[in-house]
């Protein structure tokens, strides 16, 4: 990051090699479309350009700050897509059908494989737990949006985002194999 | 603070993570994580479950057309040749594009305000350290910002599921316990060190029994020594 505050375009270039591919990934996730995961992905890369040094390590990795820039500017393009029906339904396999990326790399095969075992966890949550993860994560819906979706307490609502992620995370310490 | 009053705040804390909550509850609760360090640590330890839910998607190939346009814009930007003015206005054709040009405007409104570049928010700048590579072939380095910073660590075995690596903070010949993490299939794990970097010594990885531990129960695998 300092290279890239310093505004060193081959820095820069080096860290778009490094984080682009999940960046665009997140960003078609979010979006569903390919001209809009690509408009978002560039906004967002543009926008670390133009003010990296902003990064705040006491919120975590570089990555981590990296890729929930793109998650808010896939989440904004989203809103802003007039009259486009709630998402309420997440097929990660139907995209990786259609879109998957080819494993040319050493890199790209591990990046694949951390994937699947990541999404391996997620699937082992309980469907009520894993809908209102992805909906406030991949959909920005808030929890009083996602009750009124679903009918909902909202106290159940935040209540099984907790236990979710309190699985997901007992999960990571113990190894995810 | 009531137990109970505490569990209200986890259930807002968890739906804080994922962006779920309205902008009014969010400014309550970090109110109240100003005063609270019980949730400000329950926090910690629940945010990497969230920074690990975007690298769950399906892996895309990004187009390559994606890159050399960013990249043409970026050294425009720095001002170097071979920008986009010089291939015949590509800055121009992406600000065309509908789905960027609000943001586009809104990043040049911010350019005539002048970047913040070369320190962190709180004006302290990021350092890189990486360490010696142990004899199992495991390697680590650390991103320090002041008196936090983050531990990328490649090598790594993967532990049974009674084990799990803890992070600890070395000051003047003792071990201070930070956090726990798990290597991923790759080999790779990542640690934040949240706060006690200012006048340790180094940041070291060891193998504890499932929990952590409060001081460590085995060798160092790796450390990376800290300097400044």
């Amino acid at each position: 990051m300092p290279l890239i505050a310093d505004r060193d375009p081959e820095a820069f270039e080096v860290f778009y090699d490094r984080h682009g591919g999940a960046a665009y990934s997140l960003a078609y996730r979010i979006v569903g479309e390919r001209n809009a995961a690509e408009d978002v992905t560039q906004e967002a890369f543009i926008s670390i350009w133009r003010s990296g040094a902003r990064f705040d390590r006491t919120r975590g990795s570089v990555r981590a700050w990296t890729l929930g820039i793109v998650r808010n500017r896939a989440i904004d393009a989203l809103r802003r897509s007039a009259g486009k029906a709630p998402k309420l339904t997440f097929d990660d396999e139907a995209i990786l059908e259609q879109e998957a990326a080819p494993e040319t790399t050493e890199e790209e095969a591990l990046r694949r494989r951390e994937s699947d075992e990541l999404r391996g966890v997620l699937r082992e949550l309980p469907d009520d737990q894993s809908k209102v993860i992805q909906l406030a994560y991949f959909g920005g819906f808030t929890h009083s949006e996602i009750a009124r979706m679903l009918g909902m307490p909202l106290g159940t609502v935040k209540g099984r985002m907790r236990l979710g992620m309190e699985k997901m995370r007992t999960r990571m310490a113990e190894g995810f194999s | 603070m009531s137990p109970r009053e505490h569990e209200a705040w986890r259930d807002d804390l968890a739906a804080h993570l994922l962006g779920g909550l309205d902008p009014e509850e969010s400014a309550r609760l970090e109110r109240h994580l100003a005063e609270c360090e019980d949730c400000r640590e329950w926090l910690a330890w629940l945010r990497p479950a969230v920074e690990v839910l975007p690298e769950s998607v399906p892996q895309l190939e990004p187009p390559p057309k994606l890159r050399s346009r960013l990249m043409d814009d970026v050294r425009e930007s720095a001002g170097q040749p071979g920008g986009a003015r010089a291939r015949g206005g590509m800055v121009h054709r992406w600000l065309t594009r509908p789905a960027v040009a609000l943001g586009a405007v809104a990043l040049i409104a911010a350019g005539v305000a002048g970047y913040e570049l070369g320190t962190g928010g709180g004006g302290t700048a990021t350092t890189t350290l990486t360490g010696p590579q142990a004899k199992s072939g495991a390697m680590a380095s650390l991103e320090r910002s002041g008196d936090s910073g983050t531990l990328e660590v490649s090598g790594l075995a993967q532990l049974p599921r009674s084990q799990v690596y803890q992070a600890w903070v070395q000051r003047g010949g003792h071990m201070e316990p930070s956090s726990l993490f798990a290597a991923r299939s790759s080999g790779r794990g990542t640690a934040a060190i949240p706060h006690g970097l200012d006048g340790a010594q180094a940041v070291a990885v060891t193998v504890e029994p499932h929990g952590g531990s409060r001081q460590p129960t085995s060798q160092p695998l790796v450390s990376v020594p800290l300097t400044g």
